[in-house]
């Protein structure tokens, strides 16, 4: 079985900042990857490359077993994608903007609205869902960037930090959606900064700092390996400067 | 790619193209008093002008009004047009633009879309202005069918336009700059034109510009249509015109687009 996500040596630099310096991931189908890293560490960049959005000056990168740059098409169309800042359309109300996505999904009229409806259920959002999304509150906006990254059933999906801005009741929401699309097939790569979303959600963690992988395995192992017993104190000795870990040794997994 | 793929493509975009210009109906109809006094605007600027410098200016053989609402009608049409500017750039300045592209939408369809939206706008702005003409005296001897003619005319020069005021949003960073450099285009074409006053009384240098540039050609072939005259000669212009302009602006939205997407 190919991979759902396969990334190799992926390089991006931006006037003045090295973004990537040869990034590899590899997500298996049907597993959940937490890509975890300091601010400005190369995260939503490199979910950006693999969504289409951005493109690498190295490297090559693989999504549902379509090249990013030669089929981007055929990418897009395996994909679901929610950014790291809410992307919906506030002077839409939120249950025309998941319309509006079914559509552009290419769902006929009548699906787009069933799946509509179902979202904005599962999200908590059936109450509001005839309000303009401008008028929303942060948190709610999000949950409908977040619906709407769900509305094609995506066999892949991106979440870049899709926690953030939602309430502990919220987040366990979210949470129990992705187990189900992951439970029923869905390829999952998160972005988080919260270490417990990624020992909750994630079979494998890759943590990069200064665009580089500096430490993969599960979460289990990378406790192990740096002799941290919690995730955080983990992360902290990987990504704090002159982190006093041996360099990771390990990106052997 | 075999003949039914590309045609289900075409179909695709033509679809992606009417559901994006749902969405900016959809735009309109939350915020109906935008449309209204987009609309009310135009037709208090008929009013004006009519009364205003209907007795100052001498128009060759033509009532003044007769005269007078061709010119505003088209001068009306461009300045509706660069509104597509601002759309587009706060379109990619709230980045929805990105989140489209991670569809497997076509991407084009995104300027289609919303230019196909505004031409809508623009017809339902002119047969306004037709009506307030109308009301200030306006007559139209040509007919209804030339006076259609002279509509459609109108809308489809606008709708040449508003490719190129997309090119222009792609290019601004954000509504604010859209619209100025929109209004820096449009201006000195409403104005140094047949829209308001003869060519003929302008300064020597501006007459050969006023006299050659899209506006004016627009403006006369409208003229001529509504006023029963000899059109033809004009109208060809006219079309040379809107045909020339989407040749040019479309390919360069378009291009732009993938470009700020990239
Ligand atoms: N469009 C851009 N132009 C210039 N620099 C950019 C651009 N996008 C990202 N960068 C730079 O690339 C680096 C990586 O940014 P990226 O957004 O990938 O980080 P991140 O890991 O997602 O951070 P955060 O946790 O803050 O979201 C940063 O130094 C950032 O300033
Ligand atoms: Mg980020």
């Amino acid at each position: 079985m190919t991979a759902a996500i396969r990334a190799e040596g992926l390089v991006k630099r931006y006037a003045g900042v090295q973004a990537l310096r040869g990034v590899d991931l590899e997500v298996p189908a049907g597993a959940v990857l937490a890509l975890l890293g300091p601010n400005g560490a190369g995260k939503s960049t490199t979910v950006g490359i693999l969504t289409t959005l951005v493109a690498p000056d190295g490297g090559r990168a693989e999504v549902a077993g379509f090249d990013v740059r030669r089929q981007p098409r055929r990418v897009r169309a395996a994909i679901g994608v929610a950014g790291q800042h809410a992307a919906v359309d506030g002077r839409l109300t939120g249950h025309e903007n998941l319309i509006l996505f079914g559509r552009l999904h290419r769902m006929s009229r009548r699906a787009a609205g069933a799946r509509a409806a179902e979202l904005l259920d599962r999200f908590d959002l059936t109450g509001v869902a005839d309000r303009l999304a401008r008028t929303y509150s942060g948190g709610m906006r999000r949950r409908l960037d977040l619906a709407a990254s769900l509305v094609a059933h995506a066999p892949v999906l991106f979440l870049d930090e899709p926690t953030t801005g939602l309430d502990p009741l919220r987040r366990d929401q979210l949470w129990a959606v992705v187990d189900d699309f992951v439970a029923a097939g869905t390829s999952v790569l998160l972005t988080t900064q919260y270490l417990e979303e990624a020992d909750r959600l994630a079979d494998r963690v890759v943590v990069v700092d200064h665009g580089r992988v500096v430490a993969e395995g599960t979460v289990d192992q990378l406790k192990h390996r740096t002799g941290r017993p919690t995730l955080d104190a983990a992360f902290l000795a990987l990504t704090a400067p002159g982190a006093a870990v041996p360099a990771m040794a390990g990106r052997a997994a | 790619m075999t003949t039914t793929d590309a045609l289900g493509a075409v179909r695709w975009s033509l679809t992606d193209t009417l559901v994006l210009a749902g969405r900016s109906l959809r735009h309109w109809r939350r915020q109906p008093e935008l449309l209204l006094l987009s609309t009310a605007q135009p037709v208090v600027l008929v009013l004006l002008f009519t009364q205003v410098f209907g007795g100052a200016v001498a128009t060759p053989g033509m009532r003044y009004v007769d005269w007078l609402v061709p010119g505003v009608l088209v001068q009306v049409v461009a300045w509706d047009s660069a509104k597509t500017a601002v759309g587009v750039a706060e379109d990619l300045a709230s980045s929805t633009i990105e989140r489209f592209r991670t569809l497997p939408m076509s991407a084009p369809a995104v300027l289609a879309g919303r230019t196909l939206a505004d031409a809508g706008r623009n017809l339902f702005v002119v047969l306004a202005m037709l009506a307030a003409g109308v009301l200030a005296g306006l007559r139209l001897p040509g007919g209804p069918l030339a006076a259609a003619g002279a509509v459609a005319l109108a809308v489809a020069f606008g709708y040449a336009l508003t490719w190129v005021f997309a090119y222009l949003g792609l290019r601004a960073r954000g509504g604010e700059a859209a619209l100025a450099a929109g209004i820096l285009v449009v201006f000195p074409l409403m104005f140094a034109s047949s829209a308001l006053v003869p060519v003929e009384t302008m300064p020597g240098w501006l007459r050969p510009v006023a006299a050659h540039q899209p506006l004016t050609a627009v403006i006369d072939a409208v003229r001529a249509l509504m006023q029963g005259r000899p059109a033809a000669g004009a109208t060809a212009i006219a079309l040379a015109w809107t045909a020339g302009i989407l040749v040019v602006a479309v390919p360069a939205a378009v291009r732009r687009f993938y470009r700020v997407a990239a």
